[in-house]
């Protein structure tokens, strides 16, 4: 009899009591970047495992990800800071085209060298997050709205503008000056990668050690309270809309580096990867929460999907089905994760 | 009776209409330096409104308002809280996902200088807020995500952090709502604090014994209309809730 008894009440003790695995199951839900980046492991181990003579996880294979992620990742960070603010962003892939056609038509058209036009590139993009947050705050209309306008007006712009054509650099150096700079190698490391890195660590001290990252959690939060403790809440979101752009337009001048032309119709999925990798990674579309660790596995973890089902010799379209799957899977994981806890 | 005492709040002729209806109706408001003072009245009774003018939420069609001596016109929120006013929402004061510590330092935050960057002083921010809270006697973890903190504790954090900033006056909007009966005896508790601190409280509410227990006055508003400003050791329950029913034409 008491030992029929004893799995149903197992629970309730459970949570009182402070043994290690709920303290470990507590840990890992209160931080979902650990769980995309067990998420992470599993896949790269399991890709190395299934792939025929362990393909996946030769060096080749390896370089791929040095190579294309840091473009996505960039993204998939500034879009889960915009998240926590509580808005969305769609214009990003006009954004990062539209930045990267500046870049090489101001060297092709006008001669200007690589150095000025870079800036002038991430300026155009920084101006397109300042007109996407202002947009926002001073009609009131929601982002989701705004930026679904403006993602199809910043790619008119561009098309009016510049034309369709593809941009080739002029000064197409791969090896040397602002191309070495942003997109050549060291030692074997990719220099995108080092930016990566460098802008999370960076992004990372903005969101948790400043008070700008404090008023971002803050007005994702609870937008009453942030503005009645003196927050400027409006100044707060423009600011997180900018940055996310201007992240745009770099991993926009980033891919012209790489291979020495802008496409005027290329990164038509960079929006849906960004917000993609975010959410994976575990940041929510409510705000107030979301981490920049979890984007950045996120933004790996759906190139490792893609990159692997190839490896297995699957079809383009089953790799997006395949990721389609997984996005909505991990969200609604985390969904489950959340209620639980609030219970 | 008040004529000695100086006032905190002072408020003289507050009228407010919304689309022809009268709100307020030419009502006089005042608390003095340190005093409790209990503000009661039905739902629509205009108690709301009239904090909404005092915290700078809504502009009055006609009054004039004196914080601590100085005249003022809010024309919004920061402003009134700039002068030492200090509203006290119990749903909506705290962002939920982040820490106690990091919401008591909300919009003052504490920074420390770290080569090119300023960076929050989050050692410091913690030891400053366990002293806050230990003043105020709440067992309260100041990293724990203020997601999990009781109504009362909630309510207790909004206080230490009007105590920490200064305020020259806290008002409560139904502290005491939704919350058990050992949570109100500590909020009660609190209030008695503010009030040997030398800051004023005033205590929205609807229960009469919660009110009388802390409070020195009590101001009863009916239909936009003060219609009971009484000191509460002159009065009783029973005396208050027949004033009541009298004034608002519900008794004989």
């Amino acid at each position: 009899m008491t030992d029929a008894k004893m799995p149903l009440s197992s629970s309730a003790p459970a949570v009182a009591v402070p043994t290690s695995v709920p303290g470990l199951f507590q840990r890992l839900t209160r931080q979902p970047s650990l769980i995309a980046f067990f998420l992470l492991i599993l896949l790269v181990a399991g890709f190395a495992l299934a792939t025929p003579n362990h393909s996946f996880a030769t060096i080749p294979v390896l370089q791929l990800f040095q190579t294309y992620t840091p473009e996505i990742a960039l993204m998939t960070m500034g879009m889960s800071v915009l998240l926590v603010v509580g808005e969305i962003d769609l214009s990003i892939s006009s954004v990062y085209v539209f930045s990267s056609v500046i870049f090489a038509s101001l060297n092709h058209a006008l001669g200007l060298p690589l150095w000025l036009c870079f800036p002038v590139a991430l300026g155009a993009g920084l101006l397109m997050g300042a007109i996407n947050g202002l947009l926002v705050a001073f009609t009131g209309v929601s982002s989701l709205i705004i930026t679904l306008g403006t993602m199809w007006g910043f790619n008119a712009v561009m098309n009016l503008a510049i034309g369709g054509k593809s941009v080739p650099l002029a000064d197409a150096n791969p090896n040397g000056g602002l191309q070495w700079v942003l997109t050549g190698q060291v030692l074997g490391v990719r220099m995108q990668l080092v930016w990566m890195v460098v802008i999370a660590v960076l992004l990372w001290l903005l969101l948790h050690h400043t008070r700008t990252g404090n008023r971002i959690f803050a007005t994702g939060s609870n937008e009453r309270a942030a503005r009645m403790m003196g927050v400027s809440v409006t100044w707060t979101r423009v600011l997180c809309f900018c940055l996310l752009a201007l992240l745009a337009a770099f991993a926009g001048v980033l891919a012209v580096s790489r291979t020495n032309v802008a496409v005027p119709q290329s990164g038509q999925y960079t929006m849906l990867l960004a917000l993609a990798g975010a959410v994976v990674g575990g940041t929510k579309l409510t705000g107030g929460s979301g981490e920049l660790f979890g984007a950045l596995c996120g933004a790996f973890i759906l190139q490792v999907l893609s990159l692997g089902f190839i490896q297995l010799g699957l079809n383009d379209y089953w790799v997006t089905l395949v990721t389609a799957c997984a996005i909505i899977l991990t969200a609604f994981a985390y969904l489950r994760i959340d209620r639980r806890l609030k219970r | 009776m008040n004529t000695i005492t100086r006032s905190i709040v002072e408020m003289r002729g507050v009228n407010k209409s919304f689309h022809g209806v009268r709100a307020l109706d030419d009502v006089d408001f005042t608390v003095g330096v340190g005093e409790v003072v209990g503000l009661l009245g039905d739902n629509g009774a205009g108690k709301s409104t009239l904090i909404k003018i005092l915290t700078g939420f809504l502009k009055a069609d006609t009054a004039s308002i004196r914080i601590d001596g100085v005249d003022h016109q809010f024309r919004n929120p920061q402003e009134a809280r700039n002068a030492g006013v200090e509203t006290v929402y119990q749903e909506q004061a705290l962002a939920d996902d982040l820490s106690v510590a990091r919401n008591l330092f909300l919009g003052k935050e504490l920074v420390r200088k770290v080569g090119p960057f300023r960076l929050l002083d989050d050692g410091r921010m913690r030891r400053e807020s366990e002293e806050m809270l230990r003043d105020l006697r709440l067992a309260v973890d100041p990293d724990k995500p203020a997601r999990d903190c009781s109504g009362g504790e909630r309510q207790g954090i909004c206080i230490a952090r009007a105590i920490h900033f200064e305020a020259k006056l806290v008002i409560l909007d139904e502290p005491t709502n939704a919350l058990g009966v050992a949570a109100v005896k500590r909020v009660l508790d609190l209030i008695r604090d503010l009030k040997a601190r030398g800051i004023a409280v005033i205590f929205i509410g609807h229960n009469l014994y919660e009110v009388l227990e802390v409070a020195d006055r009590a101001v009863v508003m009916v239909r936009g209309k003060k219609v009971v400003d009484v000191a509460t050791r002159d009065t009783s329950v029973g005396e208050l809730t027949e004033l009541l029913m009298q004034r608002s034409g519900i008794g004989g």
